[in-house]
């Protein structure tokens, strides 16, 4: 069993509700996303792209953060989730460091938004230690309840599909199958070459190509055929 | 072996399983998105949405974005308005006194009253933004200023929302296809409207559109966001889209991609035109009929019979006819052919031309006669030998202009006339293509050119009517889908509206509708609600008026930079702590919102605020709001008219309930279907109220009235965005653009702490070429002035933006800023003559000129 | 940036010093260049081959070591970092790695906030295996004939300690990894106990050796030393395959997170500060370009990453 995510970026709107589902689940402090979107611009006017990549833990076959951290903190569940353990986690920061992806946090210590008694506040530093790198986790507490990550189910774009990459019939599985079938598109994950084999994969958009040409005026982008 | 206990989040730890209620809302700012929400409440507090997904068409699932996903940081925001505020200083200084509610209804009855007594009750205004999002409540209010005979100001036209071209044309503010409809198209033009990031909940439509094969073309001078989804993406010049419509209509007639059956019985096309005065020849003139028709010619090669399918062979055949000319297959010839009395065919001896008459109340013409599209006729009336020609064979000399020349069009645009060939062919050959407008060619003194310009292009090809094939324009939540009036006007009544326009002007504008009513002391009191308008408008401006204004109260739930300059503030709840019904624009569904949790501090609703107040102006008035709010919803659901039929609170309680809608809904859809005469009613405006600025019942582009004629705007025709500046204000040599931010509703949710996060300060999008002619770097602090004002900020040099424009977010509030309000270099009030020929409050009124400041920029060190 | 590269490699050059010096020590009594053990190991170890295998074992150990933090410097990206990370000058630079050398890792400061119990027994190990290192390295520089000196002699005194503090801090660990669930994260688990194995072994053969060299004092001790140095080797050519890898891969990584804070804090490149999550630029700038390699391998234009609005 290996429990990924895939983001879809030809239906990835870009729109950051990703972001502030996951803050609104988790709970967490100022400066702190676990999930986060990239915003890029590429080539000069006129000739500008717009592209946007949601990020997030990667749960690594073979995470750096987990082999980094001097405290065995971080592990590795035997569904893929790759998680810091906030009682043994001891703010070294080392795994902040090691991850190539950016996607660890610690905060020396934690701002919040509001006072203290507002309900967020309240309720988020009850489940918070501070001092504690923290990170994604695929929602584990929502996947042990049967339910879905906060931000697969808050994503307006129906651009995040979560499940079993090993079952062929999951959600996910299938939705890769159908693509496959209709885009010719093939799922691709982040840093590559560095070999952590992360599990978070991602699918170009289908006009992730196409460039005008200002000269001819044609639509040069190259489209998968379907 | 290690469960995910030991890790953050919700309800991880050990102990009893908290006691938690979950709560169907649905959330309403002013962004048409009506996203319902799933609120879990525990001890009376929100601690968790999530999308409550529960619209039966699964397509529409889930529906929501960042703005809603944060909407608990507004709801418990230590900046909420606790209790009611008198201000206790000078105005804006600051000082307030808290007070119990009694005092502060007492003191602003006994103020209305006395403002009533002394100037006439239409001097009190009342003003609240976006009607839609407040049928209820903000309906409430409105219902007292009926009763008090107070004046009520619009703010759809005020805010430049809709331009007015939509009505010119079709009679109607706006309409729009539900949006899962866009998943239709083949072709998606989205025309200055930057879906991906205005309309979140909607955007997958587009992206889908896509994936399954659709091309997106995008027309903006910014690579916003949505250009991410764009496969040819178009930055034309601020300000030149009517330019580029036009062009692409030239391009349609040179390459007959005409949809001559849609322009015979849609448009006002074939309808003649006298020459010597400019109106259209009336039925009456030549006795075939009323004052109120109007006259066609017949196309004699096709008399009768019913009517062919459109080609291009039909338009020919129409040329020829009137040219007499042996090339006329050409369509170059279209417009070579009217000198008018040689082509005349009654002078030049063939067959003389046929005229009927052509009601407005029919689209079809009784025995299914062809009309010409082509030609010049010379009829008598009276004694007098009058040229007439249709409206069509006006149009297509018009663009036979030398400025509609694609290359004249590609170098006043700024694109490559390559892009433009092909949009005109995408547009015309790979259909069904849909044309979404957005806020980007609104707000200016020209937009409503520009607009009519693009419905042209529709009813050239017949893009109207169908799903994925339609001319859309943002409607907002203004646009009222439902007739509200029996809420809103009690007894009939309806209180003196006016458009806002006419409260921020200083000076009468010479050409006002003499429908417009202006109270003769001028006004004294404004009331304003859920408006921020001290700062997102006229700023410059409204500081003088607020000197004229002897008491002004604000109705919010967040202390805004609007409220901090009110005499008196009354708090009311969130969206998330009242009863309101929510049908917006573009979404099909009914849907309520209830209280997630009781009304923080001492907010009371507005319908309560409006009730204690009926009742201390008169005891008499108490009566009109003696049902609770959820009645009210049930009241306004049975008295709503078909859209609204048979559908109850009851069932609203249980989750959202489609409108009495085809599936998918397409604007025009019946018309066209059951050639219906156009406009649509345009609520909550009476049946018929629309009739006398579309007297043909069909689209319109020609406007025969004296205005459009003096200004040279009978036809759609492109003037220049800034030829409306004086010499001075067009000395500054940048492009000034205000378009809608990510993080932001308008200015809601500026001070939301979870969205600064995100977007940590307010910056300027400038063109590397601009930046570094003016030694300008990234992250420097600027400063934007114009002969108005100045306000200073911070540059973000980027390529994604064109050169000789500029880009600030439209919503900051003062405080955000380096100094100043980015509303200060606006140009001040004015309104367009030709937008003030009728006058239908929120339907047919001034649009606004918000993105027409020229402006310059410079380093702050 | 070079800083926190060169202070790496500084301390793994001085730690290789005191190993080589340990294994092998100069004769400068005899004049010549030749290296030498300390100890007579008997005829079929010459001095000469040990030298060689000590050498030949360093060099392998060394390859290892490069490799394992060329890995882990593409990992942490430092490298596109350098131009942001050199304007914060070469004193803060200087400042954030020695309070990362000495304070975090030295001092074990990160451990002892959390737990004073967790800290007593890292402290058990690392100083242990220092006072052994430091002893035996001392013992083979000083003792150049090969009289040894005596038990009483007070280096080896330390070493001895040492290396009874280290099995007592390995025995704690060693009862954890063996109870605590926890200790399997799944991926190191094996690679950790052999680790505490490994170090068990090197320490026990440490104190056979002082055992049959003074206890007993019989030619054994040759033989027993042998197998402490055969351990000693094993340990370092297995250092990035084992727990061990953590004592020098910890404080590479804490300078990096201290540098990154200090970067953070100076404000002097503004992306590092208006991100949303700050501190990591670089990172995203990283991704960035991977996914315009995704997307269109051709462009070479460069992918700019904008946080608002």
């Amino acid at each position: 069993m290996r429990l990924a995510l895939l983001v879809d970026l030809q239906r990835c709107l870009g729109c950051d509700t990703c972001t502030l589902a996951c803050k609104q689940e988790n709970g967490t402090p100022r400066d702190v996303f676990f999930a986060r979107v990239l915003n890029m611009e590429t080539g000069t006017f006129p000739k500008v792209k717009r592209s946007y990549l949601p990020v997030l833990c990667n749960h690594c076959a073979d995470a750096p953060c987990l082999r980094a951290c001097p405290n065995k903190a971080i592990f590795r569940r035997s569904d893929g989730i790759v998680l810091i353990d906030q009682d043994r986690c001891n703010g070294t920061g080392a795994c902040v460091s090691a991850c190539p992806y950016g996607n660890i946090f610690l905060t020396p210590s934690d701002e919040w938004y509001f006072p203290a008694d507002s309900p967020y506040e309240h309720y988020a530093k009850a489940r918070l230690e501070p001092g504690k790198a923290r990170k994604c986790t695929y929602c584990a507490h929502r996947l042990d309840q049967g339910l879905e990550p906060a931000c697969v189910v808050a994503c307006p774009g129906e651009a995040r599909i979560f499940g079993d990459l090993e079952d062929p019939e999951s959600k996910l599985s299938q939705y890769l199958r159908t693509q496959q079938e209709r885009t010719g598109r093939e799922p691709f994950r982040l840093l590559e070459e560095l070999a952590t084999d992360p599990s978070t994969r991602y699918l170009r958009p289908v006009n992730g190509t196409a460039t005008t040409d200002a000269s001819s005026g044609n639509l040069s982008g190259t489209r998968a055929a379907r | 072996m290690v469960t995910a206990r030991r890790v953050p989040g919700r309800f991880a730890d050990d102990g009893p399983e908290p006691d938690i209620r979950y709560i169907r809302t649905v959330d309403s700012p002013n962004c048409t998105g009506a996203c319902g929400w799933l609120a879990a409440v525990q001890d009376g507090t929100i601690i968790d949405l999530k999308p409550a997904a529960d619209y039966p068409d699964p397509a529409y699932n889930p529906r929501c974005c960042l703005r809603g996903m944060s909407a608990t940081s507004l709801i418990y925001h230590p900046d909420r308005l606790k209790t009611p505020l008198i201000r206790a200083g000078e105005r804006g200084e600051g000082k307030w006194r808290e007070a119990g509610w009694d005092e502060a209804l007492d003191l602003l009855a006994a103020k209305f009253k006395q403002i009533a007594a002394q100037y006439g009750p239409e001097s009190i205004v009342f003003f609240n933004q976006v009607i839609g999002t407040g049928n209820v409540q903000k309906g409430a209010q409105v219902r007292l200023a009926t009763l008090l005979g107070a004046s009520y100001a619009t703010g759809y036209d005020y805010n430049g929302d809709i331009s007015m071209g939509y009505t010119e044309t079709v009679g109607i503010d706006s309409l729009e296809s539900e949006s899962s409809a866009w998943a239709e198209a083949k072709t998606l033009i989205l025309w200055g409207a930057n879906i991906l990031q205005t309309r979140m909940p909607d955007a997958k439509f587009v992206l889908k559109a896509q994936e399954n094969g659709s091309r997106v073309v995008v027309i903006d001078p910014r690579a916003a966001q949505t250009s991410k989804a764009a496969d040819l993406w178009l930055p034309l010049v601020p300000g030149t889209d009517g330019l580029l419509a036009l062009g692409l209509c030239r391009l349609i007639i040179e390459n007959h991609w005409l949809d001559l059956d849609f322009i015979r019985t849609f448009t006002d096309l074939p309808l003649l035109v006298r020459l010597d005065t400019g109106e259209r020849l009336r039925a009456s003139d030549l006795g075939l009929g009323t004052s109120d028709e109007f006259v066609a010619v017949v196309d004699p090669t096709q008399s009768a019979g019913p009517v062919n399918s459109a080609d291009s062979a039909n338009l020919a055949a129409n040329s020829a006819d009137s040219a007499d000319s042996a090339d006329s297959a050409n369509p170059a010839n279209l417009a070579n052919s009217t000198n008018p009395d040689e082509n005349n065919p009654a002078t030049a001896g063939g067959t003389p031309p046929r005229f009927v008459g052509v009601s407005p109340q029919s689209l079809r013409l009784e025995d299914g006669t062809q009309v010409s599209l082509q030609g010049s006729y010379t009829v008598r009336i009276g004694s007098q030998p009058v040229t007439v020609r249709p409206a069509f064979a006006l149009l297509s000399e018009h663009l036979q202009e030398e400025r509609y020349a694609l290359d004249n069009v590609a170098r006043e645009t700024g694109l490559p006339a390559g892009d433009i060939a092909e949009l005109a062919r995408l547009y015309a050959q790979n259909r069904p293509a849909q044309i979404i407008i957005g806020m980007g060619v609104n707000h200016r003194f020209h937009s409503d050119l520009a607009i009519r310009s693009i419905l042209l292009l529709g009813a050239l090809t017949g893009g109207f009517g169908k799903p994925g094939q339609s001319v859309d324009i943002y409607s907002g939540q203004h646009h009222v889908r439902f007739d509200i009036s029996p809420w809103w006007y009690p007894d009939g009544h309806r209180p003196n509206v006016i458009s806002m326009h006419y409260v921020v002007m200083p000076e009468k504008s010479p050409t006002m509708n003499a429908k417009v009513h202006l109270p003769r002391q001028g006004f004294h009191a404004l009331f304003f609600s859920h408006a921020n308008i001290f700062t997102t408008s006229h700023v410059n401006e409204w500081q003088r008026i607020r000197e004229n204004l002897d008491f002004i109260v604000a109705v919010d739930f967040m202390k805004t930079s609007s409220t901090e300059l009110a005499d008196l503030v009354l708090p009311a709840p969130t969206f998330w702590e009242k009863y309101e019904l929510v049908v917006t624009g573009p979404h099909p569904y009914a849907q309520i919102q209830q209280p997630v949790i009781p009304p923080r501090f001492e907010s009371k609703s507005e319908f309560w605020m409006m009730k204690e107040l009926a009742r201390r102006l008169n005891p008499e008035w108490e009566s009109y709001f003696n049902l609770s709010e959820e009645e009210v919803i049930d009241y306004l659901l049975a008295n709503g008219g078909p859209i609204s039929k048979g559908i109850t609170l009851a069932a609203l309680k249980k989750g959202p309930v489609r409108l009495n809608l085809p599936n998918p809904d397409v604007p025009l859809a019946e018309n066209i279907a059951n050639q219906i005469p156009l406009p649509p009613r345009a609520y909550p405006h009476q049946e018929g109220a629309q009739r006398e600025f579309l007297k043909t019942g069909r689209m319109e582009f020609y406007k025969e009235e004296k205005s459009f004629r003096e200004a040279g705007e009978s036809l759609p025709t492109y003037k220049n965005a800034y030829s409306h500046l004086t010499a001075e204000e067009r000395k500054f040599s940048l492009a000034f653009m205000t378009p809608h931010a990510k993080w932001r509703v308008h200015s809601t949710h500026v001070n939301n702490p979870w969205l600064q996060n995100l977007n940590r300060r307010p910056v300027v999008e400038i063109n590397p070429s601009d930046a570094s002619s003016r030694q300008i770097k990234d992250g420097d602090k600027v400063e934007i002035f114009n002969l108005y004002g100045r306000f200073q900020l911070w540059a973000r040099v980027t390529e994604s933006i064109r050169p000789g424009a500029l880009s600030v977010d439209h919503g900051w509030w003062g405080r955000y800023l380096a100094r100043g309000e980015y509303n200060n270099v606006l140009l001040p009030e004015r309104v367009k003559p030709v937008q003030e020929t009728y006058f239908l409050p929120a339907v047919y009124a001034p649009g606004q000129l918000w993105k027409d400041p020229r402006v310059e920029i410079r380093r702050v060190d | 940036m070079i800083w926190p590269i060169l202070a790496t490699i500084v301390t793994i050059g001085v730690l290789f010093f005191i190993l080589a010096s340990a294994l092998v020590s100069a004769t400068p009594l005899h004049g010549a260049p030749t290296l030498g053990t300390a100890i007579n190991l008997g005829q079929w170890a010459k001095p000469e081959r040990v030298d060689l295998s000590a050498a030949i074992i360093g060099l392998i150990a060394l390859a290892f070591v490069l490799r394992f933090f060329g890995r882990w410097l593409r990992l942490s990206g430092l490298a596109l970092e350098r131009d942001y990370l050199r304007t914060l000058g070469g004193r803060r630079i200087l400042r954030d790695i020695v309070r990362a050398l000495l304070g975090d890792s030295l001092a074990l400061a990160s451990v002892l906030k959390r737990s004073k119990k967790r800290w007593l027994v890292h402290s058990l190990v690392l100083y242990g295996f220092l006072l052994m290192t430091l002893s035996t390295s001392l013992a083979a520089l000083l003792n150049y004939a090969d009289a040894p000196h005596g038990f009483w002699w007070p280096p080896r005194i330390a070493g001895n300690l040492g290396g009874l503090s280290t099995l007592i801090g390995l025995s704690i660990m060693a009862w954890r990894l063996w109870r605590d669930p926890y200790e399997n994260n799944g991926k190191t688990y094996r690679a950790d106990l052999a680790f505490v194995i490994l170090l068990y072994l090197t320490t026990l053969m440490g104190f056979a050796t002082e055992y049959t060299m003074y206890g007993l004092n019989v030619p054994l001790a040759h033989d027993v030393f042998l197998l402490h140095m055969l351990l000693v080797s094993l340990l370092f050519l297995t250092f990035p395959f084992t727990r061990f890898s953590h004592s020098l891969l910890t404080p590479f990584l804490l300078i990096i997170t201290r540098l990154n804070r200090s970067l953070v804090n100076s404000r002097n490149i503004p992306a590092f500060a208006e991100e949303p999550a700050p501190g990591r630029h670089h990172k995203t700038e990283r991704l960035a370009a991977d996914l315009q390699k995704q997307l269109d391998p051709q462009r070479t234009s460069h992918a700019g990453i904008r946080y608002f609005p």
